[in-house]
């Protein structure tokens, strides 16, 4: 059976690996029913997603230091999810301690949030963060909107440029449609440096076709928000896909783990 | 295979002002509906057109009248009578009979008039007589306007088509207050909402809807399937609870 037939019938996938590479630790700024991170795992179970790789909720609003321990003793509590640590760029001269931190205790990726700390992608409070990635090949996930003047995607190419060695996850790739289309622009401009993950509520028709057709499957990535967004929208947005289950597959989890550099569990 | 037989209520035909871009966003036509119908194995829906949105209610409904009604439901557009565009309610109530609809959406804030009990009540209280179901976009409205009609007209089916993940903590003190209002999945997605609903005011106030052309009806179709509520409060998600509403099997 193809995945889109297994998951209509509502199998779990366990023969097949899941990863999702954009979540959120605890409580959201709205209504979630179970933002707790025992809960996530309930609900990754559901679907067959092995590991999550997240970003504490408090470290992208009001104390990165406590928010990203909070993720890291979440993380070695369990091995399904994995520490983005999360930088609050008001704050330069705390970034380089808290990521030596962070990354001693095994975070995988860095998180940025351009949007709610109102601090453009290119702005050089950013630069600590850019340089440690660059040095130690760790991915930035930044959050991306469309036409938005700090989180715009195009505004990555702009970095790049300057840190050639970067490799951005550009979180929604966009959010919008327009924000679909920053991003393809983006990721053509600068193929070596730049991957969409497709994670939020924005799951538009024929969305990852149009992603694998203009950017090829390569340099896409399954993520869901967890727990502001179920997972089984943008999963269903992928296996529902007119896509081949070997792109879907890549999608799904071999893409971020040849990005963030982990192996199968 | 799970069969969930799932009815799409929200799905718009036509060309708006201003689509995606040239080639996404819009349906120019039945077969392509119907063509993403077959890949999303949905089974029927119902249709609304842009012009009845964007130009005209009057030309967007007869746009609707060559649909093959074996899968795709009309749902005509709708203005209150005062103006007479649509003649008066007993008009416009004959107009829906004759053509066999069984779906209205109103626009009021695109439109320019009130979702008010004053402006809208005379007409929808004929609706409320009827198995007609009234469709509204969330930003159409505003919850008070929908609670005053609501709390008067309870045989009203009203659904709201785009409540979305952050929308909770308005919608709940609605599905609390009123028992003839229901919710559109298509971008009630947060983590659990489903679950959190159904057990909170059951399986009936949740229905079916994807927000094509816009968006992929994969997200809800996976997320209903996955949900943690039993098969049949599925089917009633998905379908059942719209034909419940029209009359055509008995959920009760």
């Amino acid at each position: 059976m193809s995945l889109k037939e297994r998951v209509l019938d509502g199998e779990t996938l366990e023969d097949v690996e899941i990863i999702d590479a954009h979540m959120h630790l605890n409580e959201p700024p709205f209504y979630v029913p179970s933002p707790d991170w025992e809960s996530c795992i309930k609900t990754m179970d559901k679907y067959g997603i092995s590991r999550g790789i997240s970003a504490p909720e408090l470290g992208i609003t009001c104390s990165m230091e406590e928010g990203n321990s909070e993720i890291l003793e979440v993380s070695e509590q369990t091995d399904r999810l994995l520490p983005y640590c999360t930088i609050n760029p008001h704050f330069p001269d705390r970034i380089g301690p808290e990521l030596e931190r962070c990354f001693a205790r095994g975070a995988v990726g860095i998180k940025i949030h351009p949007a709610i700390h109102q601090v453009a992608i290119t702005d050089e409070r950013y630069y600590p963060v850019y340089e440690y990635a660059s040095d130690t090949g760790k991915p930035v996930l930044s959050h991306t909107w469309g036409e938005c003047p700090v989180s715009s995607p195009g505004l990555c190419v702009q970095v790049a440029e300057r840190f050639p060695d970067i490799q951005f996850i550009l979180g929604h790739t966009g959010g919008t449609f327009k924000g679909l289309q920053e991003s393809i622009a983006a990721m053509k401009e600068k193929p070596a440096n730049l991957t969409a993950d497709i994670t939020g509520s924005t799951q538009f028709l024929r969305r990852i076709e149009i992603l694998c057709r203009e950017v090829t499957a390569e340099r896409v990535v399954f993520g869901s928000d967890s727990p502001w967004i179920e997972p089984g929208l943008p999963l269903g947005a992928i296996v529902f896909a007119d896509i081949t289950d070997e792109e879907k597959q890549l999608i799904l989890s071999g893409n971020i783990k040849r990005l963030m550099d982990i192996g199968k569990k | 295979m799970m069969d969930l037989d799932i009815f799409d209520l929200d799905i718009m035909l036509g060309i708006p002002a201003v689509p995606l871009d040239s080639e996404n966003g819009y349906f120019e036509s039945e077969d392509e509906i119907a063509g993403e119908m077959d890949r999303f194995a949905i089974s029927r829906c119902a249709v609304r057109h842009i012009y009845g949105k964007e130009y005209s209610p009057l030309r967007g409904n007869e746009r609707l009248d060559t649909l093959d009604p074996a899968r795709i439901e009309k749902c005509y557009t709708l203005l209150p009578q005062y103006t007479g565009e649509m003649g008066n309610e007993d008009d416009i109530l004959e107009y829906l009979k004759k053509r066999g609809v069984k779906f209205v959406a109103f626009y009021p804030l695109t439109h320019n008039y009130s979702f008010s009990a004053h402006t809208c009540g005379p007409l929808l209280g004929l609706l409320a007589e009827t198995d007609i179901i009234v469709l509204i976009e969330k930003n159409e409205i505003e919850y008070e306007q929908v609670y005053e009609i609501c709390r008067h007209l309870p045989e009203l089916n009203l659904v709201i088509l785009g409540i979305a993940y952050r929308d909770n903590r308005e919608i709940y003190p609605l599905l609390t207050e009123v028992e003839n209002v229901y919710i559109g999945i298509s971008r009630f997605c947060g983590k659990g909402f489903i679950e959190d609903t159904v057990n909170r005011f059951g399986p009936q106030r949740l229905v079916f809807s994807s927000g094509m052309p816009v968006y992929t009806p994969g997200g809800p179709i996976t997320s209903l399937v996955y949900s943690d509520i039993s098969e049949d409060s599925k089917r009633m998600i998905a379908g059942n609870n719209i034909r419940s509403m029209l009359g055509e099997i008995d959920e009760s």
